[in-house]
């Protein structure tokens, strides 16, 4: 008997891998700001918000609920680079803010991140309706009118 | 399929290590060169007598320094009170007589080029990338940020806050300011603490070492830094400092940059203890100082 599809699987292997990056970014930014003599920054302190509300959270969800569409290898590959800029963007903006310091490249992180994690909900909600219309048109389209 | 997908994402991991290593690099490594001063920092008349020298203090017709260490809230305090009988001899020097980023030197090596006898470190405005930079009368940096207020030493040698929110750099150029120091906050203005208790650089939390600058009376300043970090000192909030100084009878008083970079130095040799990499006793390389000399 089986409990867990591949899907399933594959979305609590994910959860996991992304529990592991949370917990990475916890530790790191209590580290940073064990060493820097009492400059804070939000940015480090809550970076593993990205990881644990960007990855944790939807893979669970997607094991756990049932969809009409789980998110291709695309998607989850777009996706997945978006959460990774806007992490580590996060970690260096809190770096750069504790020495006390300004680059205006790091902008570039947070562009990169929310076009990539935007792109991936476009191609998934793209995807999703197109399962939605196909199933309207297999039943004769009658209902629409 | 499945090989091409983790190739893609080895060369996506690839790129943001890059660009990350690339944003470190360009942000505490690579030296940019905005440009060069030429010209040797304005020069005074020249002096044609033996100054008094001793281990505290400096005295000859036209400027006369004391250095005295206080002790107040566990800290020590250096306090150099300077009487110069011409704002010209109140000077700032940028490292390395170059305006730039990532261009530093410390302290005690640009006192020395510059023959002053008695050099603090200035706003390190090398470390931003907004703030106005007007030195010696030459306007460097005329991008402003809206929070930042900043110290005016006009050419009469009188001090001014003012925000860059509400005066431009060319403004102030315009009108003649000698200096312009972007750091802040005031700590004294009109006579008054400016500061409460609350009050921060940034987002640093507790006492850490301080460097400030403030006029007591016509020609009449005092150059202070506190250290901090150490079991021997504990350091100041702004507060304290602000209070610190209006005890001494401040009417203007600004804060500059402190922690790692607060440096003290008198006639050859560093006043305080400066702290570098956490709580380490060594000098920092900063961008620029302010100095009495000729």
């Amino acid at each position: 008997m089986t409990l867990f599809t591949s899907d399933t699987k594959l979305y609590i292997k994910t959860a996991f891998v992304y529990s592991l990056i949370s917990v990475f970014c916890a530790l790191f930014g209590a580290v940073y700001e064990y060493f820097s003599y009492g400059v804070y920054s939000y940015c480090m302190i809550y970076a593993f918000g990205f990881p644990l509300v960007g990855g944790v959270l939807p893979a669970l969800g997607f094991a756990l609920l049932d969809t009409p569409k789980k998110p291709g290898s695309l998607v989850r590959g777009i996706y997945h680079c978006g959460i990774a800029a806007f992490t580590v963007g996060c970690i260096m903006q809190g770096v750069l803010e504790i020495y006390g310091t300004t680059n205006s490249l790091i902008c570039w992180y947070w562009l990169a991140g929310s076009a990539l994690t935007a792109l991936a909900l476009l191609v998934y909600i793209g995807q999703l309706i197109t399962i939605l219309f196909q199933k309207t048109s297999s039943s004769g389209g009658d209902d629409l009118l | 399929m499945n090989r091409r997908r983790y190739l893609w994402g080895i060369a996506y991991g690839l790129l943001l290590t890059a660009f990350t290593a690339y944003i470190l690099l360009d942000t505490f490594v690579i030296g940019r060169v905005y440009s060069q001063i030429s010209a040797p920092p304005p020069t005074s008349p020249a002096l044609n007598e033996s100054p008094v020298i001793t281990d505290n203090s400096y005295t000859d017709s036209n400027i006369s320094v004391t250095i005295t260490e206080y002790r107040e809230h566990n800290t020590a305090i250096y306090v150099a009170d300077i009487q110069v009988s011409s704002p010209e001899y109140l000077k700032t020097a940028l490292a390395q007589n170059t305006y730039g980023r990532n261009i530093t030197e410390k302290t005690s090596d640009m006192a020395a080029s510059h023959n002053a006898i008695v050099a603090v470190n200035g706003d390190y405005y090398g470390s931003r990338e907004k703030g106005y930079v007007l030195r010696n009368g030459v306007l460097y940096r005329e991008d402003g940020s809206s929070s930042r207020e900043d110290l005016v030493i006009w050419e009469d040698g009188s001090f001014e806050i003012i925000s860059e929110k509400s005066v431009s750099a060319d403004d102030l150029d315009s009108r003649g300011a000698w200096q312009v120091l972007s750091f802040g906050p005031a700590l004294v203005a009109n006579g008054t603490v400016s500061v409460d208790e609350d009050t921060e650089v940034g987002q640093a939390t507790y006492s850490n070492p301080r460097t400030a600058i403030a006029v007591i009376d016509e020609l009449h300043y005092l150059l202070v830094v506190s250290d901090g970090r150490t079991s021997r000192s504990e350091g100041l909030s702004l507060y304290e400092l602000a209070q610190f100084l209006q005890s001494l009878g401040a009417v203007t008083a600004y804060n500059l940059d402190g922690g790692g970079s607060s440096t003290m130095w008198f006639n050859g040799q560093i006043v305080n203890e400066p702290v570098n990499h956490g709580s380490k006793v060594s000098e920092r390389s900063v961008s620029d100082i302010v100095y009495i000399g000729y």
